[in-house]
């Protein structure tokens, strides 16, 4: 309940600015076709190639952040920023804490998706 | 031989007429000799370019577009990329053009807020906390630039800007000693500002050494000598060009200055928070400097004026006697405080700037020059050459016509100063550059807010457009087909 | 005194916010900034170091926070090499 408060407030604070949110906020207020789960994961890796540490990386759901793709602390923590940026949410501090792989990344955020 | 020549000749003229670039006034006279002294490769290129120049200068946008957008007969290039859709990007174009100006850092504009908003007192106020406040926050900023080229924050004088500060030092000081000193030496590749203040100064009666500089741009220390007379009063030379990024012996140029004891001042606009500079260490009397080429706010500069052994200078300003006479006016403490704040992050943050930029710098100069028959202008001594500036030749094409078929990218041929006019750079002429290289450079600059991706771009869109207008090129084309531009005369005038 | 729990917070915060400044040059520069700043200070062991270096990490980010709306607030077209359509909708 709470969480979700602060998520409808984060969401307004977004979209305030005119232009930003034109070019950018995603519009899921009406219909659309349901996202898929091949569809976070593609998006989820190319997001996570963005990150510097990733850049030659083999990304796989299997992959353990830091004990297979060499991350980090510093590192997972920039890449988890990395999905946020590209699916508009935030991972609160305790589940991040609990996310070691690609793939218990992608499953947060397909359920965080199917939610909206 | 020679017919072959004509030939091919006959053969560009027609081929320049139909892609409407004016060179119908060329006249072809193939002489007897064949080989030719470089004078008269001067004069064919001087031609070219002087008759696109020409297209571009009468019928103005309309002949200029119709050399972008018209591809060649038979070519399959075009200026848009194939390889990307741009209806999926952006419209605003990169900008590489920091030796004009920089992007305020949100930092300093930050800083800048906080005088705009709330703290809004006279920092000339004695009788209240507001003038208190300010004050405090005017004198940290004066450390704060004084800091980076390790001089007093007592001699830190507040101006307009780099302008006011050169018209400053080389009016002001030759105007004070004018009973006994008579006689200014400065350099060709000067900024305008320096160069018309030298000549006002000639105006007033002083003599006015310009002296030359070498291919690379750089002063001869053994012609400073020389021109140094006893009755001479001032040495001004620019730390690092605006136009090429060389940078010149400031450490020798101040040994010699001071064992001559002439004083010795430095427009170092395009230097400050750049390059390492010490004004002790190098002796310099007088240095410029310019807000908003180290990403604060423009409107703002400094002058320094050593105080042991004291320089003395008319002002060019007086009234209040603010800034210890030199430049009276009330400061403005949001331009002040955020110019301070320019060179605090310049300061602290001058290696890892660097880094950056230099990295990039190596990676754009590589793929540019990668292109056949370019040239890098400026020093490729590592030690005097400044990372971020980086001015290539592109021969056989005009410097303006690839800057318009370039509106993705903000660039300049030269200072913002003379781009107004078409006129072929003096600092590349200075250089021995001829004017149809004068003519085909451009300058890059690349700064602390510069990205990978950004050079990326720019490097692959100069490789495309400079291959498509070699492609319209007459003088390109005969180069192709291995005739020896330097081998045929031509008359045109 | 900072816990390598709370200076990850910090960095993590730190990125966020540098993910919203609208204009690109900014924003790549404040994202590598933080990075290269956490990076470099990695193996920082002593503890008035650190406390000293997160509280300035504590201003970055106030400062962040009224810079990223001020960029949101003053927009400009997007650059050239932006893509336009960010999240594929």
């Amino acid at each position: 309940m709470f969480r979700l408060a602060v998520r409808s407030a984060r969401v307004q604070m977004a979209r305030a600015p005119v232009a930003a949110a034109i070019v950018r906020a995603p519009v899921r207020f009406y219909a659309v076709a349901p996202i898929t789960k091949e569809e976070v994961t593609s998006r989820a890796f190319e997001a996570l190639k963005t990150v510097a540490a990733l850049q030659e990386s083999k990304l796989t759901l299997e992959a353990n952040f830091q004990k297979d793709l060499g991350l980090d602390s510093l590192d997972t923590v920039e890449a988890l920023v990395a999905l946020e940026e590209e699916f508009d949410l935030e991972i609160p501090d305790k589940i991040s804490d609990e996310i070691k792989t690609v793939g218990e990344a992608v499953d947060y955020i397909y359920e965080e998706e199917r939610k909206l | 031989m020679l017919t072959n020549q004509i030939r091919a000749l006959a053969r560009q003229a027609t081929r320049t007429d139909s892609r409407s670039i004016n060179v119908r006034s060329f006249t072809v006279t193939a002489g007897s000799r064949t080989r030719s002294v470089s004078s008269k490769t001067r004069s064919i290129r001087h031609l070219a370019t002087k008759s696109s120049t020409a297209s571009a200068k009468s019928a103005s946008s309309a002949s200029a577009d119709s050399i972008v957008t018209t591809p060649p007969t038979g070519s399959a290039i075009t200026l848009k990329s194939a390889t990307r859709d741009e209806s999926q990007f952006g419209t605003r174009p990169i900008y590489l053009d920091v030796q004009a100006t920089t992007p305020t850092d949100p930092r300093v504009l930050d800083k800048m807020l906080t005088f705009l908003t709330g703290m809004y007192g006279n920092p000339h106020s004695s009788t209240h906390a507001y003038g208190w406040e300010t004050d405090k926050e005017v004198e940290k900023a004066r450390e704060y630039v004084a800091a980076v080229i390790k001089a007093d924050p007592k001699e830190i004088i507040f101006t307009s800007g780099a302008t006011e500060t050169n018209n400053m030092a080389i009016k002001g000081v030759p105007r004070f000693y004018k009973k006994t000193k008579k006689h200014i030496i400065t350099t060709q590749t000067e900024h305008k500002c320096v160069l018309d203040s030298a000549r006002h100064m000639q105006d007033e009666g002083f003599d006015v050494t310009y002296l030359p500089v070498d291919e690379h741009g750089l002063i001869s220390l053994d012609d400073l000598k020389a021109a140094i007379r006893k009755d001479t009063i001032l040495v001004s030379v620019m730390a690092v060009n605006n136009e090429i990024g060389v940078v010149q012996p400031l450490k020798e140029i101040g040994k010699i200055c001071r064992e001559n004891k002439i004083f010795f001042h430095t427009d170092a606009a395009q230097a400050y928070g750049k390059i390492d500079i010490d004004v002790n260490d190098m002796n310099i009397d007088l240095l410029s400097i310019s807000s908003h080429k180290i990403y604060g706010p423009m409107g703002i500069g400094a002058c320094y004026v050593r105080r042991r052994p004291r320089v003395r200078l008319d002002p060019i300003i007086t009234g209040g006697g603010q800034e210890r006479g030199l430049r009276s006016g009330t400061l403005s403490p949001p331009l002040v405080a955020g110019f301070g704040e320019a060179a605090r992050l310049m300061k602290e943050e001058m290696d890892y700037d660097k880094a950056h930029i230099t990295r990039l710098s190596n990676k754009l100069k590589e793929g540019l020059l990668s292109i056949p028959a370019t040239q890098l202008n400026g020093s490729n001594n590592p030690e005097s050459q400044y990372p971020g500036c980086v001015n290539i030749s592109f021969a056989y094409i005009e410097g303006e016509s690839l800057l318009m078929a370039l509106k993705d990218i903000a660039l300049s041929s030269g200072s913002a100063c003379t781009s107004a006019s078409l006129e072929p750079s003096y600092v590349l002429h200075a250089l021995g550059a001829d004017d149809a290289l004068a003519h085909s450079s451009i300058r890059f600059g690349i700064g602390r807010f510069t990205t990978e991706e950004e050079v990326d771009y720019v490097i692959k869109a100069i490789n495309e457009r400079v291959e498509f207008l070699r492609k319209m090129s007459p003088l390109w084309e005969m180069v192709q087909e291995g005739i020896d531009l330097d081998s045929i005369e031509w008359s045109g005038h | 005194m900072a816990t390598s729990r709370q200076v990850l917070s910090l960095y993590k915060q730190l990125l966020e916010k540098a993910y919203k400044f609208d204009n690109y040059n900014f924003r790549e520069y404040a994202k590598r900034k933080i990075h290269d700043s956490f990076k470099e200070h990695k193996g920082l062991s002593g503890q008035e170091q650190i406390n000293s270096l997160y509280n300035s990490g504590i201003d970055s980010l106030a400062q962040l926070q009224r810079q990223t709306s001020i960029s949101q607030m003053y927009t400009f077209e997007k650059l050239v090499v932006e893509p336009l359509d960010k999240h594929h909708h």
